[in-house]
Order: C-alpha cells, then sequence, then structure tokens
C-alpha cells in the first residue's frame, strides 16, 4: 500500500535531489499494476519486462521533466507510448487466450505454468481462470481501458486524458468490456 | 427518463467492478511479477542517475571550505596592508644586533665619563681588592 504521507510526486521530486531511495519506492508503488497491465497488453512475459524496463529507464531520464498533475497518469501515458512504439517495430497482437502453433495450451495457462511464484499457481482458481480468460477475448481498446482501471486504477478522467480520447468514451469502452465479460462469464457457467 | 452524466456512470461501473475486479487483480498477481534481473537493472539505473545529480560535497562543507578559503584571503590581505605601512612589524634579527651594539657604546661612553671623574665604582671597588692583596 502506498504510504499516504509522502506523494508520488514528492517522491519524483527527492530522487531529482539524488536520493536512489525514494525511486525504489516508487517503483514499488507501481510493480506489480505496471506489470500486470503491459503482461495483459502483450501476452508475453519477455516483452512485458522489456517494457517495464524501458518505461522505468525513461521515467529516470525524464523525471526532472515531469510537470504533470498525476504521476500514476504520466507513468501510464510512457508505458502506452512505448507498446505504440513496440507494436509498430514488432508483431502484431497476440492474445492471451491465443493458442500457440505448438503447444495445444493458451498463452494464459503458459504464462501461469511459467511464473516466477509456483505456489501461487494453485491459487489460480477456475473462476479467476475463467475471468482471466474473458478479459483476454476482449478487443485491444476494451482490454486497455479495463486493465488501467482494473489494475492501474486509474481514474476514468486520467485514463481519457492518457489515451487522448473524450471521457465518454473510455466509459464507452468500459461499459462495452464489462457488458462482454458478463456475458462471456455466464455463457460458461 | 432521467438523464445519466459520466458521474453517475463511473459510479455505476464501479459498483459492477466489485466483484470482478479482485478476481482480475488475484489472476495477474499469480503471474508474478518482473523477474529480479529486471528489478536490479532499474535499481542500478536509478543509483547511477542520483549519484550523478547528487552534490559531491554537503552543504554545510561548502560554507566551511568558503570560510576557511576567506580567513587565508584576510590574513594575506592584512599581511600585505603591514608591509606596506610598515606597522606590526615584527623585530629582525639584524635590528636586534644593531640595538645591542648601541647598547655597548652607551656603557662604554658612561663609563669613560665616570673614569674621567673618578667615580667609576667598578675602579673602586677594583682597588680596595688591590689594597687589601698589596698590604
Amino acid at each position: 500500500m502506498p504510504e499516504p504521507d509522502i506523494s508520488d510526486a514528492e517522491l519524483l521530486q527527492a530522487f531529482t535531489e539524488g536520493h536512489a531511495a525514494a525511486f525504489d519506492k516508487l517503483v514499488g508503488r507501481y510493480r506489480q499494476p505496471l506489470y500486470t497491465w503491459l503482461l495483459g497488453m502483450t501476452a508475453n512475459r519477455a516483452d512485458a519486462e522489456d517494457l517495464y524496463q524501458e518505461v522505468w529507464f525513461r521515467v529516470i531520464r525524464h523525471a526532472a521533466r515531469f510537470n504533470d498533475v498525476s504521476f500514476r497518469a504520466w507513468l501510464w501515458k510512457i508505458a502506452r507510448n512505448l507498446l505504440i512504439d513496440f507494436r509498430r517495430k514488432r508483431k502484431p497482437d497476440i492474445s492471451l487466450d491465443a493458442v500457440a502453433d505448438t503447444e495445444d495450451e493458451p498463452l494464459i495457462d503458459r504464462l501461469a505454468a511459467s511464473g516466477t511464484e509456483p505456489a501461487r499457481q494453485v491459487e489460480l482458481d477456475d473462476m479467476t481462470r475463467r475471468v482471466m480468460r474473458a478479459v483476454a477475448t476482449l478487443p485491444e481498446v476494451q482490454r486497455e481501458v479495463f486493465l488501467m482501471r482494473v489494475q492501474g486504477d486509474l481514474p476514468f478522467n486520467e485514463i481519457a486524458a492518457t489515451l487522448r480520447i473524450p471521457l465518454n468514451t473510455a466509459l464507452g469502452r468500459m461499459h462495452d468490456a464489462m457488458g462482454k465479460l458478463k456475458k462471456l462469464l455466464a455463457e460458461e457457467t | 427518463m432521467k438523464t445519466q452524466t459520466p458521474f453517475d456512470e463511473i459510479a455505476a461501473i464501479d459498483r459492477e467492478l466489485t466483484e470482478l475486479a479482485p478476481r482480475v487483480r488475484q489472476g495477474f498477481l499469480c503471474l508474478g511479477g518482473p523477474s529480479e534481473q529486471v528489478e536490479q537493472a532499474i535499481r542500478d539505473a536509478a543509483r547511477h542517475a542520483a549519484a550523478r545529480t547528487r552534490p559531491a560535497w554537503p552543504r554545510y562543507r561548502m560554507l566551511a571550505v568558503a570560510a576557511s578559503l576567506a580567513l587565508l584571503l584576510g590574513g594575506a590581505i592584512q599581511q600585505l596592508v603591514s608591509q606596506h605601512t610598515g606597522q606590526n612589524r615584527p623585530a629582525l634579527p639584524t635590528d636586534a644586533a644593531a640595538d645591542m651594539r648601541i647598547d655597548d657604546s652607551t656603557a662604554g661612553l658612561a663609563n669613560l665619563l665616570l673614569e674621567i671623574q673618578g667615580l667609576n665604582e667598578d675602579d673602586f671597588f677594583r682597588t680596595e681588592e688591590a689594597e687589601s692583596l698589596w698590604l
């Protein structure tokens, strides 16, 4: 949980003044949400790790220039821009639920199987697995908004600003994503 | 029918998410986090960048150095001024010797004058001693 007494902007300011520990704290706050958002968008652990590392390198390089209202929104803006660049250079998006040519197993299961914490694989119960599969089938524009809200905990106005879309469009995408998820989960039961 | 505002819609979405969001978070949590290698690379980059931006010496040390330099400069100026004006100039060894010579010549002159007048006490005592020996 983030400490309420020190804001993200204050930690970043401390880092620009030479306090590396402040940056470690900042990374700790966004490690899981940022990484899993990237994982959800790339469906590839290696790509997600590369992008995750590059996002933080960019934050380090441009820390002194930060002047956004929200550090979180700035972070996701960097992450999304890098993701767009990455997609332009590399392959098209692969769904988390796509079946690989060589292995008859959805990517979501392979990701879980190659997880760094084997003890947690047991915790991935059927319901969670179904939800994850349903999320993986969402169109990218909907998945992006859905994961920004759920994983990144970004408010809708920040999601809209990050994606450079009107607030109503962001809400519409989220609404569509939720409708699709409910339908998919209802079909499976 | 009442028009739904974005605020109402956000509230409705968040209500629906209360059941779904924990499942999604749990699922992604099970997939683990970034590798230790990546985390270490980020930490190293941050340390490196922080070391570049941190001032080499703390501010109080800079102040102490500035004060020492000011003192040294002040002392040098004082020395120069003293040499120019001749004030507070320390007595040189050659001057001391000259003073001693002046003292010696003054004492010799005084003795000579006393002898001329027959008032030289040194000679008087010597005479007394010579007398006793002579007797």
